[in-house]
């Protein structure tokens, strides 16, 4: 009985991590994998600039 | 190679996400903060390439050997680059330190880490993934490899200047046909002498057996590199300048650039390069590239030749060269004499110049049709 109640308490501690894992997870990839998302926020950020003094072929 | 946009740069796939990298935790790698809902909060802390400088927490539990060598891999570290310009530095610890930033803010802004090679294109080349996260076994020629070695080894070898290299346009070959892990991987050492200064580099006679039964092979042989009689005119640069614009962004202005093919003396004949005849390359360092962080950093210019050993990547079997033994024997204008060398870089450059005295005789005619083709000819 005792050993029962360890067990399903490794369980749930298991199951909550689990699930921590993949929300965890999910607000990076909830961006980074949608399309819209990603251009609608490229709109908003400024452009990187190179030099316009740069010559030649390198 | 088209820019990606934006959002194209980080936008990871789905399939990417049933990997095995995929299935770790960004924050894993990136660090950040995967529980914030706010981008900004989020990226806080965030690293877009954990594998650079130090490869070793991101790659290293499951690529040690690899994520070790990285350390001292000349894609990471370019070491050669310092210790090769400081031979030509100025003593005065000031005007080292002026150079060094120079080299800093400019050639050391340029690197592959693994990230680079695996994952996305290199900084070099403005990044962004290449197929959407996944990590691929082998660096892609266009979006990796060519990103930086574009403007002489990718153009020579895919033919957009000259005919290319039949390795590739008739073999189907990629860089990574010959440049295997042992080129790009580093080989441990630290204290390479330049960049051919690598163990296990890849060499002609990797795959092409040089023995007897290719006449010009055994007449040759290890007097002449390969390059000599197969490559093609190549890009020359002079000139390359550094600086900052009034924006505080980089630049580098190399406006001259010309293809020609000079045979040169090896000054630097050991195992891997015996050869007393080699191709040199005008590589575009001048006493003045530097000028825009200090006068006379480089005072000492001339104790490094700047007609360098050049490998070109447009490699074919027949060459205008190889064609008539006359087209190279006595043929000065192939040669680096000391005509061809800008008066001021005459002393830098005496141990590569061919005086007059040492280019091959003409062959005669008649001796050229006499001779018996006792072996094939590899014309």
């Amino acid at each position: 009985m005792f050993n029962g109640k360890i067990v399903a308490f490794g369980v749930l501690i298991a199951g909550m991590l689990y699930f921590a894992g993949i929300a965890g997870s999910s607000s990076c990839v909830d961006c980074h994998t949608d399309v819209a998302k990603l251009k609608a926020i490229a709109k908003t950020l400024p452009k990187k600039e190179a030099s316009a003094e740069t010559a030649g072929k390198g | 190679m088209a820019p990606l946009e934006l959002h194209e740069k980080v936008l990871v796939a789905k399939d990417f996400l049933e990997t095995t990298h995929g299935s770790m935790a960004c924050t894993d790698c990136h660090g950040g903060d995967n529980k914030s809902d706010n981008m900004k909060k989020a990226h806080v802390g965030m690293t877009a390439d954990p594998t650079f400088p130090d490869a070793t927490a991101a790659c290293g539990e499951c690529h040690a050997e690899e994520a070790k060598l990285a350390k001292t891999s000349l894609h990471y570290t370019l070491a050669t680059y310092k210790p090769i310009v400081h031979q030509r530095a100025s003593t005065d610890p000031e005007k080292l330190q002026k150079l060094n930033q120079g080299m800093d803010n400019h050639c050391y802004s340029c690197h592959a880490s693994c990230g680079e090679c695996h994952v996305s294109r290199p900084n070099f080349a403005k990044g962004g993934f290449i197929s959407g996260h996944n990590f691929n076994k082998t660096p892609d020629q266009t979006n990796q490899c060519t990103a930086c070695h574009g403007s002489r080894v990718g153009n020579e070898f895919t033919g957009k200047t000259g005919s290319g290299d039949a390795h590739y346009t008739k073999h189907d070959m990629d860089c990574m046909s010959c440049h295997s892990t042992k080129d790009l991987h580093g080989d441990g050492k630290s204290d390479h002498r330049d960049r051919y200064d690598v163990k296990g580099l890849s060499a002609c006679a990797d795959c092409h057996q040089l023995d007897d039964s290719v006449e010009q092979h055994a007449i040759h042989g290890d007097k002449v590199s390969c390059y000599v009689c197969h490559a093609q005119p190549y890009a020359n640069c002079y000139g390359c300048h550094v600086g900052l614009d009034s924006k505080g962004l980089a630049y580098y202005k190399n406006p001259d650039e010309e293809e020609l093919f000079r045979i040169g003396l090896n000054p630097l004949q050991d195992e891997v390069h015996p050869e007393k005849w080699i191709l040199v390359r005008r590589t575009p360092s001048v006493p003045t590239s530097f000028d825009f962080y200090g006068k006379e950093l480089m005072p000492n210019f001339d104790r490094l030749n700047n007609w360098k050993y050049a490998s070109p990547h447009n490699l074919q079997k027949k060459t205008s060269q190889n064609r008539e033994c006359n087209n190279c024997h006595g043929n000065k204008d192939l040669f680096l004499t000391e005509d061809k060398v800008k008066p001021e870089f005459r002393k830098a450059n005496a141990k590569v110049i061919v005086a007059d005295k040492l280019i091959p005789e003409k062959q005669a005619e008649a001796e050229q049709k006499e001779e018996p083709k006792k072996k094939r000819s590899y014309f």
